[in-house]
């Protein structure tokens, strides 16, 4: 699956090039606010202040970017002591439960307007890579997992000038059911400074 | 400049979700409880059990004047709390195997992880970090201490094996914490409702 999202890609970037060789690019790095879903939220049910977003893109036309979005969340949870039984052996004591998100998203960005200040709606597709640990006494179980992604978000550009501006916007990463993993989400709010680079 | 800036936001970024938040802060939210029982055996139907007077310390070889015992300045109110714990749940405590149903026997072991790290990002001799300097290892170690608790059938018509296991596991602290042990007892004992036979 990871293969053929990559060959996708390559080819979608291969038909744009010769769009996106005289293109305005845009760099940004955010400070995100991560909030567990789902299957996450059972897990790790925080609300994430350990979290950031970097994204460069593409100018294709006026109102169109499109470009890579890379990003991390650390959502954390540590439960009261409590008993676990499975069959006829049971475990007690405290779980301190870890969840590192890494989403590596393909996204393309819809700008409005033409002033200082754009709104945008988005849509990345893409794949989420999910450390997860669940810590008990001097032991943990550790698990690797890899999600199919795709990220809906809206928000707005505001041109500070200078080539910089504010970026701000929410974004909801909808990771699929995998083998060996259920799907889970991430609803993070998104703040940071956007780079123009000519 | 500009991509001056950019490292710097994300170096800053990459520092921020370097390290876990929370996580145990002391010696007994590493505590663990552990049991385990034999579904088809009839605790219903039996009323006795004896246990021996001392308790065994594992250390894996027997010396010239045999196995090692828990010091009776601690052994005397772990089997005072065995015994409390057992005649709660309706059994009759017995002096010999020949008059109990069950024989309930407990041990001790402790175990000794060393914990080493080399900086191999470091590997030669580099500019890593706050400046240059040689890479040195470095090592830690940390003591767990296991008391197991197994309850074996005396009737000779059955294969020994064990009917009940409880283990209880925590991180040596350095001085002898009764509360943590007798906690640790009567969890055991909690999460084992099969055994009450009143």
């Amino acid at each position: 699956m990871k293969k053929s999202f990559f060959y996708t890609i390559a080819l979608a970037l291969g038909l744009l090039v010769p769009g996106l060789i005289q293109a305005q690019s845009h760099t940004s790095i955010q400070y995100s606010v991560g909030v567990p879903m789902g299957e996450l939220a059972d897990h790790a049910g925080n609300i994430s202040g350990r979290g950031f977003v970097f994204e460069y893109h593409k100018t294709v036309n006026d109102n169109f970017s499109m470009g890579i979005n890379l990003g991390y969340n650390l959502f954390t949870e540590e439960k009261s002591y409590d008993s676990y039984t499975s069959g006829t052996a049971t475990l007690s004591g405290k779980q301190y439960c870890y969840d590192n998100m890494f989403p590596m998203l393909f996204n393309g960005q819809y700008h409005f307007g033409t002033g200082p200040f754009r709104p945008y709606g988005g849509l990345g597709i893409g794949t989420l890579y999910n450390l997860r640990n669940t810590d008990m006494g001097m032991y943990t179980i550790e698990e690797n997992n890899w999600h199919f992604l795709m990220s809906p978000e809206l928000g707005f550009n505001y041109d500070l000038g200078q080539g910089v501006g504010i970026k701000f916007n929410a974004k909801y990463d909808n990771a699929f059911k995998s083998a060996d993993a259920d799907a889970m989400g991430n609803l993070s709010f998104n703040i940071g400074l956007n780079f123009v680079v000519l | 400049m500009k991509h001056l800036r950019l490292l710097a936001f994300a170096a800053l970024a990459v520092l921020l979700t370097q390290c876990y938040p929370g996580g145990p802060e002391y010696y007994e939210d590493l505590d663990l409880t552990y049991t385990n029982y034999d579904k088809n055996f009839e605790f219903q139907k039996k009323g006795t059990y004896t246990r021996p007077d001392k308790i065994v310390n594992i250390t894996g070889s027997i010396g010239d004047e045999g196995p090692e015992f828990v010091s009776d300045i601690y052994a005397t109110s772990i089997l005072a709390k065995i015994d409390a714990n057992m005649a709660a749940l309706g059994w009759e405590k017995k002096a010999t195997p020949e008059e109990a149903d069950l024989v309930l026997l407990p041990a001790v072991w402790t175990n000794t992880t060393i914990v080493y790290w080399y900086d191999y990002w470091c590997g030669w001799y580099y500019y890593c970090g706050w400046g240059y300097y040689y890479p040195y290892p470095s090592a830690s170690s940390y003591t767990t201490g296991t008391m197991v608790m197994t309850m074996i059938p005396t009737d000779d018509s059955v294969v020994p094996s064990s009917v009940w296991t409880a283990a209880i596991n925590g991180l040596m602290s350095g001085s002898y914490n009764v509360t943590r042990v007798n906690t640790a007892i009567d969890q055991a004992f909690k999460q084992s409702p099969y055994l009450n036979i009143k």
